[in-house]
């Protein structure tokens, strides 16, 4: 069904007042501004879909309004009424109920159980489960949501968790209910069923508010679309009167369009450093049979939303999948034992950045120099015992070449930035000389200035012969590093984008299912 | 495109962390605990200096030192195993098993150095155990170590029916004997084998690999490090160790005792800590643990030289260990990374 | 900066309420007086009450008699035994006694005392080079076995209708395990058609004696769960109406076993022996009638004999293999001589033959204890 009709929303927005506000809220981490004075309200009956970019600010917004993080400048209010919360329980007991997007549950207890959880009916101390389950019984058919009581909540799909985590915060009379990102790990029928859902509440006067990046979404549910960009609110409007271009050029910005053309190294002449061939991976997410190619010198990128499948193919190649089926060639040739871990790959010549450098990629207690020779040990060494002053100088050497700031090389890598932090990831696995490289995420959380150096560390990778995969879901690096654009959906290639049509724009078309 | 738009103005050189010099603040950190552990010690002679008869004696740190030598090789291999992200609790069974095995194999006559072979072999065996469970099956260290530790201290009773065994022989007591001037033997061989670890833990490839995987387990999988068995390596040696410490304290008992020991993987656990290391890896090293084993055995001597009843050492030790874990989040606190 | 300092602060604190404690506990310590000698005395373990009263007594009785007692705890472990002989030589004493609680440690420390020429006294275990001063077991067992034999006649128990079960535990060696071996010796001996067995003859291994069987040896382990735990396996094989003779090597041993007799109902059929005089054991033996026994080894007398015999060795004596100490077999009708009403010995037994020489000593007149010493 579509969503509310706009009449309703705007007979409503007349006569009520906001039920949520946020006026001019601001949140910085350290010098880090995430949000920049952002002004926006929900109205009781209303629905609105909150889009931005990847780092814009949608997931800190929805978080300070669902009472999990404070903000430092600013004013939220609830009908009217300044409120601050110190925790989510705040925000809960004044009616706002959050749906994060890892879902917090127990997964060994009823539905019912989980609804009711903090309320459960007793006598005496004794749980009545009848009571519970009437309870809880009442609650679903009052607002028309559909759920079996009695399973247990770890044998229900992801669908089905969301509904009975709506359930709890409705239970508790929540009158907002701000979801971030629902439909990330839902099939499409159960998105609708989703909406099915929001569209009655929203009927019944409870304001909704949810994150999403997906367009299809937004036109089809919602009442109106707020856009971040940079942690500012640039744009809102109503989505009657919208279109998906103004959109994107919001969330982009202007200065998007201007891209630099940078000379592209690949050859042909020579085996295309990685070739897959067909590869296949059941699960959620999975791979239904990606081939490409990635020619000696060449820069190919794969784009593709979270859940996607781009970021197994990087992983894949970096040997960390064994059940991943198809054909990998490296230069021409299979290599001599399968990719099934990360020895294999390295061994095969193929080097891998890991999208988590703190979590997979470095290890931060130890010193720098240890980290940059963290893959090439047995090389710093001899009869295993490590040559300090080759040692030292490799990471001399590597540490001027790709300008990492650092004080001295025995500096614990944990002191760094994030910036620099990636450029000793990126160095380390450098190291190993490989000749195919995936990364995964290489400028996450990295300032501009260590960015731009790791882009252009990458062309010079490239133009050394290394064939390089890029997976990243920031679209502008996407388009602006690679010569190539393949992009993902539900784990396969949907398009591929050279010269004129790799534009970020047709990216995120073809990633969010649109044809274009 | 990401909120990075205000990054440009953040400061590229933050490699000078709130304005100090990075290479006395990295010395500042690492130093904090071995330099809050040296100080407490430091404290604590002048203490019984003053209160403790014969404290001053060369005599009397001769006999710490012959005291400290068991407990102090088994936290070597201990600190190895914490190091890299594990930790040994069957110390405590495998010192009286190798103490006992030690005995009964010199007792019928099997030639020294020999028999000192096979017990440290049988230390390692446990260990093989003991690896195998944690690294191939995946079941944490502390079930598994416990599980050894009652298997190899069951062991040692069974074989000596619950008796002390006397040495035969007493030249089979070698390590007890001293070397030179009062030190013995056992305490040469506890110097060597922390110089030996000290070296092997900062200079060569396999040492620098326990410190990768115990600071980043799945970091170091990533790069190729085969991290399963780097982690069943260290109780093989940790297992040796303890075997070998068993031993030693035969050798200074002449005899051998299946209840010896029974506090050993506790005792060792807190100097290791108070040796600078994490309970979670990838920090420590062993002359801060040899630093710790020297503070708990000097307070155990001061306060047996005051004729303070045990409560109160036991009370004294407890202490100790609750300071050091107060450094260490100190220590953490101050990198950033607590 | 400000938590640093802190916590500095916090860990100074923690530190001088440590040293606090520390001193606190010495100040209890007993002052040094005016002295002729000075001795240190290492206990088994100052976590029994029963063996801490004796290292109490051991200073105090050493104050009375001029003797200064410098006091250690070997807490029934082998490294701190070891340890506290090292320190207890550091003290340069006139003489150490030592009960290291662990066997065959002794060369070890016999080794250090002998190192560093101090005079020493084992106690209870064995020390290489010290003289040895401790009970024997077998004259418990005896002790047991004539007070038990009469009450046998009188009550017509004969070779055909009795069953002697010694509760034993193997790992406390030969000598403890002797007890019980020359009570069934002694009493099969004067029993007629009783199989005879000679102490020796029944080891470790040995679990029946005869096809009654007249004799059985159960492991009890010297503790008050395995005893029960034993007596109740061995009753399922017993027939109900078999007189049972119970002996046992320590009372917490004889009160499990007999918690398993009461519980099925055999108490009339059996008499017990119990081993070490406390509380409970003493209490039985006053009101119980089954209980006919107990053998006590007078702990609380152990001090003043240790001292006599340490000046003794002072003044040059030549001691025996073992010095006996103060021991029998309590019977209900001599309980009342040696502990009054109490729980605390009142009086020692005779000097035993081979401890005559301790009375050169003149410490054992100044406490008054033993019959016929001046």
């Amino acid at each position: 069904m579509e969503g509310i009709t706009t009449s309703d929303a705007q007979a409503r927005v007349a006569t009520d007042s906001a039920a949520l506000e946020m006026r001019a809220v601001s949140k910085r981490y350290g010098s880090n501004v995430v949000l920049d004075e952002v002004t926006m309200q929900v109205f009781p009956g209303e629905t609105v879909a909150v889009i931005g970019e990847n780092g814009a600010g949608k997931s800190t917004l929805a978080k300070l309004m669902a009472g999990v993080i404070r903000p430092d400048g600013g004013e939220i209010r609830f009908r009217g009424v300044p409120v601050s919360f110190n925790s989510p329980r705040d925000a809960l007991q004044a009616g706002i109920g959050f749906i994060p997007q890892e879902l917090a549950y127990f997964p060994h207890l009823s539905v019912a159980e989980n609804i009711l959880v903090g309320v459960w009916p007793s006598r005496v101390g004794v749980v009545s489960h009848r009571e519970l389950k009437n309870q809880a019984a009442d609650a679903a058919e009052k607002f028309g949501i559909q759920v079996d009581m009695r399973r247990t909540m770890g044998a229900l799909k992801v669908g089905e968790l969301q509904l009975v985590e709506i359930l709890k915060a409705l239970c508790r009379e929540a009158s907002v209910l701000i979801l971030d990102e629902p439909t990330a790990a839902l099939t499409d029928a159960e998105s609708r069923n989703l909406f099915r859902v929001l569209g009655g509440l929203a009927e019944r006067g409870h304001g909704v508010l949810y994150i999403s990046h997906r367009m299809d979404e937004v036109f089809r549910f919602s009442d109106r679309v707020d856009v971040l960009r940079n942690g500012r609110l640039v744009a809102s409007a109503s989505t009657r009167e919208a279109t998906p271009g103004y959109l994107i050029e919001q969330m982009l910005g202007q200065a998007a369009q201007e891209l630099t053309v940078v000379e592209s190294a690949a050859t042909t002449e020579t085996e295309p450093a990685l070739a897959i061939r067909d590869w296949r991976k059941s699960g959620e997410p999975g791979l239904k049979g990606v081939s490409l190619e990635v020619a000696q010198g060449e820069v190919v990128g794969l784009f593709g939303l979270r859940g996607s499948g781009a970021e197994l193919v990087a992983e894949g190649v970096g040997g960390l999948h064994r059940d991943i089926e198809g054909e990998i060639r490296i230069r021409g040739r299979s290599p001599s034992r399968s990719l099934t871990s990360p020895g294999a790959a390295r061994r095969a010549a193929v080097g891998y950045i890991p999208a988590e450098r703190k979590r997979e990629g470095l290890v931060l207690s130890l010193p720098v120099q240890a980290n940059l020779g963290l893959l090439v040990l047995s090389s710093l060494s001899r009869v295993g015992i490590l040559r300090s002053r080759i040692e030292r100088d490799s990471a001399r050497l590597w540490t001027k070449r790709f300008n990492i700031r650092i004080r001295s090389l025995g500096q614990l890598t944990a002191e760094l930035s994030g910036g620099n932090q990636q450029k000793v990831m990126v160095a380390s696995r450098l190291a190993a000389r490989p000749v195919v490289f995936a990364l995964q995420e290489p400028t996450r959380g990295v300032d501009v200035g260590a960015r731009v150096e790791l882009h252009r560390f990458i062309r010079d990778v490239a133009a050394k012969g290394v064939g390089l995969l890029v997976v990243t879901t920031d679209v502008e690096e996407a388009v602006m590093l690679t010569d190539r654009l393949l992009v993902m959906r539900d784990g396969a290639i949907v398009a591929e984008l050279v010269g004129e049509s790799k534009t970020q724009g047709r990216a995120l078309a073809f990633a969010a299912g649109e044809a274009a | 495109m990401s909120a990075s738009g205000r990054e440009s103005t953040i400061d590229v050189k933050d490699a000078s962390f709130r304005g100090v010099p990075l290479r006395r603040r990295t010395l500042r950190e690492v130093g904090i605990q071995a330099f809050g552990v040296g100080v407490f010690y430091v404290l604590v002679l002048i203490f019984f200096s003053i209160e403790a008869p014969h404290f001053l004696q060369y005599s009397n740190f001769a006999l710490i030192l012959a005291d400290v030598a068991v407990i102090g090789i088994v936290s070597i291999g201990q600190a190895i195993a914490i190091i890299s992200g594990g930790f040994d609790l069957s110390v405590s069974g495998t010192l009286p098993l190798g103490s006992v095995a030690y005995a009964d194999l010199v007792n019928h006559g099997v030639n020294y150095p020999l028999a000192v072979f096979i017990v440290i072999l049988i230390g390692a065996g446990v260990g093989v155990v003991n690896g195998f469970i944690v690294a191939r099956l995946g079941i944490n260290p502390l079930i598994t170590t416990l599980g050894t530790l009652s298997i190899a201290g069951g062991l040692a009773y069974t074989i000596t029916n619950g008796v002390t065994i006397p040495f035969t022989y007493p030249s089979a007591g070698v390590w007890g004997n001293p070397a030179f001037e009062r030190v013995q033997w056992g305490v040469v061989a506890l110097v060597v084998l922390a110089v030996a670890g000290t070296l092997v833990l900062r200079y060569t490839v396999y040492g620098r690999s326990l410190y990768a995987i115990g600071g980043n387990k799945e970091a170091s999988r990533l790069a190729g490090m085969r991290v399963n068995l780097l982690t069943a390596s260290v109780y093989i040696v940790s297992g040796g160790c303890a075997a070998f410490a068993g031993v030693v304290i035969a050798s200074q008992l002449l005899a051998g005792s299946a209840s010896v020991g029974s506090d050993s993987n506790l005792l060792s656990i807190t100097a290791v800590i108070l040796g600078g290391a994490a309970l979670t890896g990838g920090v420590g090293g062993i002359p801060g643990t040899m630093l710790g084993v020297l503070l708990l055995g000097t307070i155990a001597n001061g306060m047996a030289l005051m004729q303070v009843q045990t409560f109160y050492q036991q009370i004294a030790t407890g202490c100790v260990l609750l300071v050091a874990v107060g450094f260490g989040r100190l220590r953490s606190y101050l990198a950033g990374t607590g | 900066m400000k938590r640093l300092r802190v916590r500095l602060v916090g860990i100074a604190a923690l530190a001088l309420v440590v040293s606090g404690v520390a001193l606190l506990a010495t100040t209890s310590a007993t002052a040094r007086p005016k002295a002729t000698y000075t001795f240190t005395y290492a206990n088994v373990t100052d976590k029994s009450p029963l063996f801490k009263l004796v290292g109490d007594l051991m200073v105090t009785d050493g104050k009375k008699v001029g003797i200064t007692v410098k006091r250690f705890d070997n807490d029934f472990s082998a490294s701190t035994a070891l340890s506290n002989a090292q320190l207890m030589v550091q003290e340069q004493p006139n003489l150490i006694i030592d009960w290291t609680g662990t066997e065959s440690i002794g060369n070890s420390i016999g080794a250090i005392f002998k190192r560093a020429n101090i005079p020493c006294i084992a106690v209870n275990q064995t020390i290489a080079g010290c003289p040895y001063f401790n009970l024997q077991n077998k004259y418990l067992g005896l002790g047991a076995a004539q007070i038990v034999v009469p009450i046998m006649k009188q009550k017509n128990w004969t070779s055909k209708d009795t069953t002697i079960v010694m509760l034993f535990n193997p790992g406390a060696g030969a000598e403890v395990n002797s007890n019980g071996r020359y009570f069934y010796s002694y009493v099969s001996a004067r029993t007629p058609g009783m199989p005879k067995r000679t102490p020796t003859s029944i080891t470790d291994s040995t679990t029946t004696i005869g096809p009654l069987p007249s004799g059985v040896q159960i492991n009890g382990a010297d503790a008050l769960e395995p005893s029960y735990t034993a007596m109740k396996n061995e009753l399922q094989l017993l027939p109900a109406d078999r007189h049972l003779i119970v002996f046992t090597q320590n009372d917490d041993s004889a009160l499990g076993a007999w918690r398993a007799i009461t519980q099925a109902s055999r108490q009339k059929n059996t008499l017990i022996i119990g081993q070490g005089a406390d509380a409970d054991g003493l209490k039985n033996l006053r009101t119980n009638p089954s209980w006919v026994a107990e053998g006590s080894v007078f702990f609380e007398f152990w001090p003043e004999y240790q001292l006599a015999m340490g000046v003794s060795i002072l003044n040059g004596v030549k001691t025996p293999p073992l010095t006996l100490a103060p021991q029998t077999v309590l019977s209900k009708q001599t309980v009342k001589k040696y502990y009054g009403n109490g729980l605390h010995p009142i009086v020692s037994p005779a000097l035993p033959v081979q401890d005559r020489y301790l009375i050169k000593s003149g410490i054992l007149q100044q406490f008054g204890n033993v019959p016929g010493v001046k």
